[in-house]
């Protein structure tokens, strides 16, 4: 027990966060442990939290994805405008979803061949992404329309439970499958760790970026197409205020604090959950959306110095020993 | 053997400034091909549009050279914009907005240096964190309004025309990419950064007070983004907590690596970048003379980085 404590102490920081979170805003805030307003923060934070799952797989291996915000515009606009010229609903799920796998591997290729340094590359393909979906739009909001089917998928809920939200776990559950239990994953977390030594035993890095940035794609235009299918309509800027939120999702959620080539899916997803939570706490307070930035904001930066911190301490414990 | 060693130079030389080859080649081609292209006109206004992009490509230079990265910046232009919106409709002053503002910048650069250094937050982190609370602070102030009209006084500090067309913020601009260049590559601090981007354990190793010399980079770079805020403020005759936003850093970042600057630290090159921006200019200005379709611009821009830094980066391998 002692040993679990003291080895997932990012795990307890967030628990020991959240159960103060918890207790304090429950007797605070009188409509905050209502079923409705708990399906209410899940279903908001679910559009950060899939991209989340996919940008873990990323950050793993130490690289960044800023076309996160370019894929959900596309995803949800080529949905909207292919429903609106009259195909049937699966086919825009299948082609926006291999667009967004596309772009992906691209920004995986472009990475492990042309040696680009990722920031500036997914930066500059996700400005592509969003370019072509304005050039559908035409600037403009399309939609909405009516399809039952696709209101479904948006609105919809199986057993009380949001569809975007059993998504997000299915999700979240098959990338914990993929990285710790599949041999690619396992891959993926070695290259994270020392990428000479993966590279020397023989493995295609190639192929390991690729996957890793695909599935980012793949997951960010999940994300998309389900946020269109919400309001039954796009637009080329609807993906925006969604990247730094994921990135600050997997920062919160430790990837990589214990060490190169660390990290868990479900921690990150959590992380999601947790700056959702925070919006919603901050909302039912009626505090002004600016001031929540600033509190936001503060508190990223204060996790992770306490993260660093006891990283540090490890750090300094492993030396003793 | 000399003439050899002279010829190897002047190689070395374009491949360092590249970036201006394709300037010189890309207007050959807008001028020959489009008439409409060649008029003094548009020489100015490429030229009067440049310098808030290149002053913050500089201070950017100064964060990548060293292996960090400022993502708070354009959220900085935006809470400076405001505050010293406010400052000219009190009656404060050209002079002592203009300090206010880049004092400002200092103090926010120390709070990115502090986190960053002393805290031990990575850069990429601290600097997400503080954009936020930048952001907010600055809509706070704002309370969702713009100011509009900025006084006589405060215009003239950059609109002010020399040689017939060109604005004064321009000579701004030169003055600052001089001085730039002669940090990092005529002074000791700059091979000092340099040193720290490629390896930071060895300098810290040998005795450099790394923390402080990131703090002083910071400290630079988050000055000069709060001197491009002024500007900027100038150019669009209005002061709004909007101005800058996410896309500041990233088309920084783009022109200084399009420029010939590392992305991973340890080389900068702030003349190439300051003609990055001037081409990235041209293109817009031809884009939109061409009458292309304003949404395809912003993909077309995106291939563009995208082929040139393939380019950059074969040509390292």
């Amino acid at each position: 027990m002692r040993t679990y404590i003291q080895k997932n102490k990012q795990l307890m920081l967030f628990l020991a966060v959240a159960i103060v979170l918890i207790v304090a805003c429950s007797s605070l805030i009188p409509n905050f442990l209502t079923w409705d307003n708990i399906m209410n923060v899940l279903k908001q934070s679910a559009y950060t939290c899939i991209p989340v799952v996919g940008l873990t797989f990323i950050m793993i291996i130490n690289g960044i994805d800023l076309s996160i915000s370019g894929v959900i515009a596309l995803s949800g606009v080529i949905t909207v405008y292919m429903v609106m010229q009259g195909f049937p609903v699966w086919l825009g799920f299948t082609i926006s979803i291999s667009v967004g796998t596309l772009i992906g591997a691209l920004n995986g290729l472009l990475i492990s061949r042309f040696k680009t340094p990722p920031f500036i590359c997914t930066y500059a393909v996700g400005q592509v992404a969003s370019g072509i979906a304005l050039m559908i739009t035409q600037g403009n909001t399309i939609g909405p329309f009516r399809n039952d089917i696709y209101t479904f998928i948006g609105n919809g809920k199986v057993l009380n439970i949001p569809i975007p939200n059993i998504i997000m776990v299915a999700m979240a559950l098959v990338g914990t499958f993929v990285l710790f239990r599949l041999p690619i994953g396992i891959h993926i977390r070695g290259l994270g760790n020392n990428e000479t030594v993966i590279a020397q035993e023989g493995m295609n890095l190639t192929r390991l970026k690729i996957f890793a940035y695909a599935s980012c794609g793949l997951c960010s235009a999940i994300s998309g197409l389900l946020l269109s299918a919400r309001l039954s309509s796009a637009s080329a800027v609807q993906g925006d205020s969604y990247q730094l939120d994921c990135v600050a999702s997997c920062i919160i959620g430790g990837i990589g604090l214990s060490g190169p080539g660390t990290g868990s899916v479900i921690l990150a997803v959590i992380g999601g959950i947790f700056i959702g939570t925070m919006r919603n706490v901050l909302n039912l307070m009626a505090i002004h959306p600016f001031t929540q930035n600033v509190i936001v904001g503060s508190l990223l930066i204060a996790l992770v110095v306490v993260s660093m911190y006891i990283r540090r301490k490890n750090m300094e414990a492993d030396a003793e020993y | 053997m000399q003439k050899r060693a002279r010829a190897s130079t002047v190689r070395q030389l374009i491949s360092e400034y590249r970036i201006i080859v394709y300037l010189l080649v890309f207007t050959l081609i807008g001028v020959i091909c489009f008439p409409k292209f060649a008029t003094s006109r548009n020489f100015f206004n490429v030229i009067n549009q440049a310098p808030v992009a290149i002053i913050a490509c500089v201070a950017l230079n100064f964060m990548l050279i060293a292996g960090n990265i400022d993502l708070s910046a354009g959220y900085l232009v935006g809470l400076v914009s405001i505050c010293i919106g406010k400052f000219a409709e009190a009656g404060v002053p050209v002079w002592l907005i203009v300090v206010m503002a880049v004092l400002m910048g200092i103090i926010a650069g120390v709070v990115n240096g502090t986190l960053v250094t002393y805290l031990s937050v990575p850069a990429f982190i601290a600097t997400l964190g503080s954009g936020y609370i930048f952001y907010g602070i600055a809509q706070m102030i704002a309370g969702s309004y713009a100011i509009r009209g900025i006084p006589d006084g405060l215009k003239n500090f950059g609109k002010y025309f020399v040689f017939g067309k060109i604005q004064l913020m321009f000579f701004y601009a030169l003055v600052i990419v001089i001085l730039g260049y002669i940090v990092m590559n005529r002074m000791k601090y700059g091979r000092i950064l340099s040193n720290l981007g490629i390896n930071r354990q060895a300098a810290r190793m040998s005795g450099l007070n790394v923390d402080l010399c990131h703090m002083i980079s910071f400290v630079l770079c988050s000055a000069l983004v709060a001197f491009t805020a002024v500007l900027s403020t100038i150019r669009v005759n209005t002061a709004q907590a909007d101005m800058g936003g996410g896309t500041y850093t990233f088309d920084a970042v783009m022109a200084s690596v399009l420029g010939g600057t590392a992305f991973n630290g340890g080389k900068a090159n702030i003349i190439g970048g300051m003609f990055a921006v001037l081409l990235i200019k041209e293109i817009e200005v031809l884009m939109t003379i061409l009458g292309i379709n304003k949404y395809f611009y912003q993909a077309f821009l995106g291939v563009v980085v995208l082929v040139v830094i393939i380019m950059q980066c074969r040509n390292k391998r």
